[in-house]
């Protein structure tokens, strides 16, 4: 007897639902707890964490989130303009840039800003969060830049020819029309952006860090040499990481829902 | 907590005038290992010493551009088999077995860099140290800093979780923590620190061939290292001990030790 094909699709959620259980049901059989719980959720042990890892660790890495963050968007929206550009040079230069920074790991550029700089100008060492702002910057304007692109390029054409037509210059059509509602339109991925500028401070621990510069990774890492309590220190170092990034994620949804709800 | 540095040059004395008078008082057994050398030490392989080592563990042991094992431990390792006459053999082995002492199953010792530690006498015997792992801080040539005093302050980096960062921070200093030590001399060569503290055994030897560095303290820690031998075996300790106060009096330890590691200033 042939099924329906709502019978079919019901069997098929069971199974897929079926597998899923059992997954879960021989992961739990077979992981050996009580290790499990020392080494990640030794969470009585780490008293002496607190208050440093928030005052400082939790302090820090938001400090240096919004540094990079907003240098990061001012060169990816030079870059963006610059890729959008008739004269080509500018656009290869663009290119160049955005295909470079979005190919090397994050963690070479640290390296090459923390150590080469002073090495190429000796004399010249620059204070932890410049060069934090300026490694994670370069690299994170390049998808931020690639981002604004598409958001320049999703505002109607009409926009910018009625900006045109009313006798706007073409800079004054682009920084009070289009700039403006592209931004709209980006906000969503945008902040996407930010929580992953948000994750990637955790690689500035190559560059030597004194203890009032010391976030969450370091925090974490430290922690796990300090306390003996296996590597719940970065569970815990981890679970400041979502305190930051939760919100950030609800509130891109709340951009999306709206601007669906503005397109209506 | 601040330790004045004047305690640990007293420490550094007192360590000296220890280790001169356990040399002087024993000296006159010197003759004995290599007579039981002749006797016949029992060995695992007849006239072969066999040393397990876990190599590479530069400047310890490790293999050179011409494909031979080289190193510190290697040099001492050559000069017990020259004593007792007997060809050397080397092992190369993991530290898990080594620092166990399940390695002595099939090595007659095991020299690789090994710390003496309380927990370790409980598998094995250890020969008196040949080697003091002390703490040194380096400074770029001309700086002010010219001590743990000068240092104060001042940009120092350590290895995380090594005992230099430890002592750095008991004492007051502003340690810049890196990851590892390659990253620790990077540092130090780019400017970004003031000066570096770590064991002498990485540091000493990562300057070494270095211009425009200088070893501006020591601290003594106690760290010593010691080769391994089966618990019990007293006529293998015996041997070993003996090459190693003869090489300690004829200055050979020393001159092995700058050759590896450089020289104090």
């Amino acid at each position: 007897m042939a099924m329906t094909a709502r019978q079919r699709a019901r069997t098929s959620l069971y199974v897929q639902l079926g597998i899923f259980v059992a997954v879960l049901v021989a992961l739990a059989i077979t992981i050996d707890w009580a290790t499990v719980r020392t080494a990640f959720f030794q969470f009585e042990s780490l008293g002496g964490m607190f208050p440093t890892v928030i005052t400082v660790g939790l302090k820090n890495t938001i400090f240096y989130t919004i540094i990079s963050f907003f240098f990061a968007l001012g060169l990816g929206l030079v870059l963006a303009l610059m890729k959008l550009a008739s004269f080509p040079p500018y656009r290869w230069i663009a290119t160049g840039y955005i295909e470079f920074f979005r190919g090397v790991p994050a963690l070479l550029v640290f390296i090459t800003f923390g150590f080469g700089v002073p090495t190429a100008f000796p004399g010249t060492v620059w204070p932890t969060w410049l060069v934090v702002m300026v490694s994670l910057g370069l690299v994170a304007a390049a998808y931020i830049a690639e981002t604004l692109r598409a958001g320049l390029q999703a505002v109607p054409r009409g926009q910018y020819e009625a900006a045109r037509s009313l006798g706007m210059p073409g800079w004054r059509a682009m920084v009070t029309i289009i700039i403006p509602q592209a931004f709209k339109i980006v906000l969503p991925p945008l902040t996407n952006e930010f929580i992953l500028v948000t994750k990637d401070t955790s690689l500035i621990f190559v560059l030597g860090l004194a203890v009032a510069d010391y976030e969450l990774t370091k925090f974490g890492r430290d922690g796990i040499l300090q306390y003996g309590a296996g590597i719940t220190p970065l569970v815990l170092a981890g679970a400041m990481y979502l305190i930051i990034t939760l919100p950030l994620s609800q509130l891109a949804r709340k951009f999306e829902s709206r601007a669906a709800k503005a397109k209506r | 907590m601040k330790i004045p540095s004047r305690t640990f040059k007293g420490l550094a004395i007192a360590a000296a005038a220890t280790l001169a008078l356990t040399a002087c008082s024993s000296g006159g057994n010197e003759a004995e290992p290599s007579e039981g050398g002749e006797a016949g030490l029992s060995l695992m392989t007849e006239g072969q010493l066999t040393v397990c080592s876990d190599i590479p563990y530069e400047p310890f042991e490790f293999t050179d551009e011409n494909g031979e094992i080289v190193g510190f431990d290697i040099d001492i390792a050559t000069e017990i088999a020259a004593d007792q006459d007997v060809e050397l053999s080397i092992i190369d082995d993991s530290f898990e077995g080594i620092q166990s002492g399940i390695s002595l199953n099939k090595c007659d010792v095991s020299i690789s860099s090994i710390s003496i530690t309380e927990e370790r006498k409980g598998n094995m015997d250890f020969s008196d140290p040949y080697m003091e792992d002390d703490l040194v801080l380096i400074a770029p040539e001309g700086t002010d800093i010219t001590d743990l005093e000068s240092a104060q302050d001042k940009r120092i980096a350590v290895q995380a979780g090594t005992t230099g960062e430890t002592f750095g921070q008991e004492n007051g200093l502003q340690t810049i923590g890196f990851d590892d030590s390659g990253l620790q001399i990077q540092a130090l060569k780019a400017g970004t620190v003031d000066a570096a503290l770590g064991n002498i055994s990485v540091l000493g030897y990562a300057i070494k061939d270095e211009t425009g560095f200088v070893r501006v303290e020591e601290i003594e820690t106690g760290e010593q290292l010691g080769v391994s031998i089966k618990k019990g075996n007293t006529e293998m300790a015996d041997a070993v001990n003996g090459t190693l106060q003869r090489m300690e009096e004829s200055g050979e330890l020393g001159e092995l030790e700058a050759q590896w590691f450089g020289e104090a200033e």
